[in-house]
C-alpha cells in the first residue's frame, strides 16, 4: 500500500512538474517571438541604410534583440513569479501590472547602467517612455490570455454540459418509456373491472372467474408495472392472463394458442410488448367478427433475431381503423430501446386476418435497462 | 462549437447596418493610433525636449497623422468583417485586413500629409519639429511597422475576445436548455408517478372485493362501483397530463 502510494503521489507530482515546464515553455517561446518580432522595429529604420553599411546594421539590430531580451526576461520572470502568487482575480491583475512595470523598470535601468544615456538627455523620461510602451505591449497579450483562458473555461463547462444534456435526454426517454409502458394498463383495468361488476350482476361465476383471471392478469404484470426488466417467458404469462380475462367476457368467440418452446424462455423482451400485439389483433381483428377467431402466438430464433409473432384469424384490415396508440407507442418503445436493429411488421395472415411479428437483436436484448 | 450552438442565428436577415459597428472599428483603431502616437512623443520627449522644440504643434501634427492612419486601417478591418457576415471573420482574414489596412492608411495618410499638407500648405511634420529630414519612404516604414505590431497584438486581443464572448453565450444557451430539460423530466417523473396505479392497495382492494362477493355482494358491488370510479378519474387524470407534457 505504501508503495502504491508513493507511486501515485510521485505520478501526480510529476504530472504537475510536467505541466509547469510544458506552460513555462510555451509561454517563454511566445514571450521570445514577441521581443524578436518587436527588434525587427531596427531594420524599419530608413536612415540607417543612407548612413551605415549592412554588416553594422545587422550587428546593431542584434544589439537592440540582446537589450529586448534582457528587458524581457526581467518582466518575464517577475510576472511568472506575480502568477505564482494566490490570490483574487482582480488583486492578481493589478499585481501582474504592477509586476509589468516593475519588470520593465528593472530591466530598462539595467540597461542603461551597462550603456548610460547622454547627460543632456533625463533618464526618468526615458524610462517613462519605455516602461509605458512594454507595458502596452506586455497588457495586449495579457488580455489575450485573459479571454483565451475563459473562453478555454467556457469550452470546458460546456463539454460538461453537453454531457449532463445526453444524460438528462436519457432520462428524460426513460422517464417517457415508462410512461408509454403504463399507458394501457388503467384503460385495460377500468374495462374489465366494469365487466366484473356486470357479469356478478348477471352470472356470478362468471363474474367470480374473470375477477381472479385478472387477479392473475395483475400478478403477471406486476414486474413491467415496476419497470424491472423482462424476459420473454414473463411477457407470455402476462398475455395468457390477459387472453384468459378476455376468454371470459368473449367466450367461444376468442379460441388461442401459445407455442413458444421453453428454451426462449429465459430470453429477454421488451415489456408489454407482446400484450400490446394481442390486445390489438382482439381489439381489431377479433372483435368486430361475430364468430370471432383465434389467435396464435409464436416464438423463433432467427438471424441473431428473437421473432415473436402474433397471427390472428380476424377481421384483418377491415377491422382496423389505422394504427392505433398503443402499436404507436411500442414502435416509439422498440425504437429508444434498440434503435434500427428492431422491427415491428405486419402482413397478411392465411387463409385471413393479420400477423404481426416484432423482431429484436438477441445480443442487445439484455440491454435494454443497462 | 460555438456556431453549431447558434445555428445560423444571424444569417436569416441581414441586418441594417449599425452605427456602432462603424464606430466599435474606426474608434477602436483611431485609440490605437492615438496610443503609438503618445509612445512615439513619450519615445522622442526626453531626446530633444532640451532644444526646446517640443511644442502644441508637434503633438498634433503626430496625433493626426497616427490617428488618421488608424482611421483607415480601422475602416478596412470593419469592411472586412462586415463582408463576412454573417459568419465570423477568420483570423488569418482578420490578419490580412489588418495588412491591408495599415498598409493603405500609411500609404494614403502620409502621402497626404507630406505632399499635400506639409508642402502646399507647409503644416510641418513631427519630424520638421524635430529638425529631421522627412522622408516619404522613412515615415512609411516607420508607421506601417509600428502599427502592424500594436494593430496585431490589439487584433489578436480582439479575437479572443470575440470568441470568449461567443463561448459564454453558447454555454449560457446550453445551461439554458439544460434547465428547460431539468424540468421536463421533472414533470414527466412526476406524471409516471401519478399514472402508476398503486399495484399492492389494487391488489389489496381487488382480493376484498373477490371476499365480499362471497359475504356480501352487495357491499362487493358498491366497493366496485367505487373503484370504478376511482379508476375512470385517474384515467381522465392521466389523459389530462399526457396532454399537458
Amino acid at each position: 500500500m505504501g508503495v502504491s502510494n508513493h507511486l501515485v503521489g510521485d505520478g501526480g507530482a510529476l504530472a504537475r512538474f510536467l505541466g509547469f515546464w510544458s506552460l513555462l515553455w510555451r509561454r517563454g517561446l511566445l514571450a521570445l517571438s514577441i521581443i524578436f518580432v518587436l527588434s525587427t522595429q531596427f531594420l524599419f529604420q530608413f536612415d540607417l541604410y543612407e548612413n551605415y553599411p549592412l554588416q553594422e546594421i545587422l550587428l546593431g539590430w542584434l544589439d537592440y534583440l540582446s537589450d529586448g531580451l534582457v528587458v524581457g526576461g526581467f518582466i518575464f520572470v517577475l510576472a511568472g513569479l506575480t502568477g505564482l502568487v494566490p490570490a483574487n482575480a482582480s488583486r492578481k491583475r493589478m499585481m501582474l501590472v504592477a509586476s509589468i512595470a516593475l519588470g520593465a523598470l528593472a530591466g530598462e535601468n539595467f540597461m542603461m547602467l551597462q550603456a548610460p544615456l547622454p547627460p543632456e538627455v533625463s533618464a526618468t523620461a526615458v524610462l517613462f517612455a519605455r516602461t509605458a510602451r512594454w507595458l502596452v505591449i506586455v497588457g495586449l497579450v495579457y488580455v489575450f490570455f485573459v479571454f483565451q483562458q475563459q473562453s478555454a473555461e467556457a469550452a470546458a463547462q460546456m463539454r460538461q454540459s453537453e454531457l449532463q444534456h445526453i444524460q438528462l435526454d436519457r432520462q428524460l426517454t426513460e422517464a417517457q418509456l415508462h410512461a408509454m409502458q403504463t399507458q394501457i394498463e388503467p384503460h385495460f383495468l377500468f374495462n374489465t373491472l366494469a365487466n366484473v361488476r356486470r357479469l356478478y350482476g348477471t352470472d356470478p361465476s362468471r363474474g367470480r372467474k374473470m375477477l381472479a383471471n385478472f387477479i392473475a392478469y395483475l400478478r403477471a404484470s406486476l414486474p413491467q408495472m415496476r419497470g424491472h426488466e423482462t424476459t420473454l417467458k414473463q411477457e407470455v404469462d402476462l398475455t395468457r392472463a390477459y387472453l384468459d380475462v378476455l376468454g371470459v367476457r368473449m367466450g367461444e368467440r376468442l379460441r388461442f394458442h401459445i407455442d413458444v418452446p421453453r428454451s426462449l424462455d429465459a430470453f429477454p423482451f421488451p415489456p408489454i410488448a407482446l400484450s400490446t400485439l394481442t390486445e390489438n389483433a382482439v381489439k381489431h381483428g377479433i372483435n368486430p367478427l361475430p364468430e370471432g377467431g383465434a389467435i396464435e402466438i409464436t416464438a423463433r430464433i432467427e438471424g441473431g433475431l428473437l421473432k415473436v409473432a402474433v397471427a390472428d384469424t380476424g377481421a384483418g384490415l377491415r377491422g382496423s381503423g389505422g394504427v392505433g396508440a398503443g402499436l404507436a407507442n411500442l414502435r416509439g418503445r422498440l425504437a429508444a430501446l434498440y434503435g434500427a436493429e428492431a422491427n415491428l411488421a405486419f402482413e397478411l395472415n392465411s387463409p385471413r386476418g393479420i400477423r404481426a411479428t416484432i423482431a429484436v437483436p438477441v445480443r442487445a436484448a439484455g440491454k435494454e435497462r443497462a | 462549437m460555438a456556431n453549431e450552438a447558434f445555428p445560423e442565428s444571424r444569417a436569416a436577415v441581414r441586418e441594417p447596418v449599425d452605427p456602432r459597428f462603424w464606430a466599435k472599428w474606426v474608434g477602436g483603431a483611431v485609440s490605437m493610433g492615438i496610443v503609438i502616437a503618445l509612445l512615439d512623443l513619450a519615445h522622442y520627449f526626453p531626446l530633444v525636449s532640451a532644444h526646446d522644440v517640443f511644442g502644441s504643434g508637434a503633438i498634433l501634427s503626430s496625433l493626426l497623422l497616427w490617428g488618421g492612419e488608424g482611421a483607415v486601417a480601422g475602416l478596412t478591418l470593419g469592411i472586412a468583417e462586415h463582408w463576412a457576415k454573417p459568419r465570423d471573420i477568420g483570423a488569418w482574414r482578420l490578419a490580412a485586413a489588418l495588412l491591408i489596412g495599415v498598409i493603405l492608411g500609411v500609404l494614403v495618410c502620409h502621402t497626404f500629409s507630406i505632399y499635400v499638407l506639409r508642402d502646399q500648405f507647409g503644416i510641418r511634420q513631427f519630424r520638421d519639429y524635430l529638425g529631421q529630414p522627412v522622408v516619404w519612404a522613412g515615415g512609411v516604414l516607420y508607421h506601417g511597422w509600428l502599427l502592424l505590431f500594436f494593430g496585431g497584438l490589439a487584433v489578436a486581443a480582439y479575437a479572443s475576445l470575440r470568441r470568449r464572448t461567443r463561448m459564454v453565450a453558447a454555454l449560457h444557451n446550453a445551461q439554458l436548455v439544460r434547465e428547460s430539460m431539468r424540468s421536463r423530466l421533472a414533470q414527466a417523473n412526476l406524471a409516471d408517478m401519478r399514472e402508476r396505479i398503486d399495484p399492492d392497495a389494487l391488489f389489496d382492494k381487488l382480493f376484498r372485493l373477490e371476499q365480499l362477493y362471497e359475504t356480501d355482494p352487495e357491499r362487493a358491488d358498491h366497493l366496485l362501483d367505487e373503484l370504478i370510479v376511482f379508476l375512470r378519474n385517474a384515467l381522465a387524470g392521466i389523459r389530462a397530463s399526457a396532454i399537458a407534457t
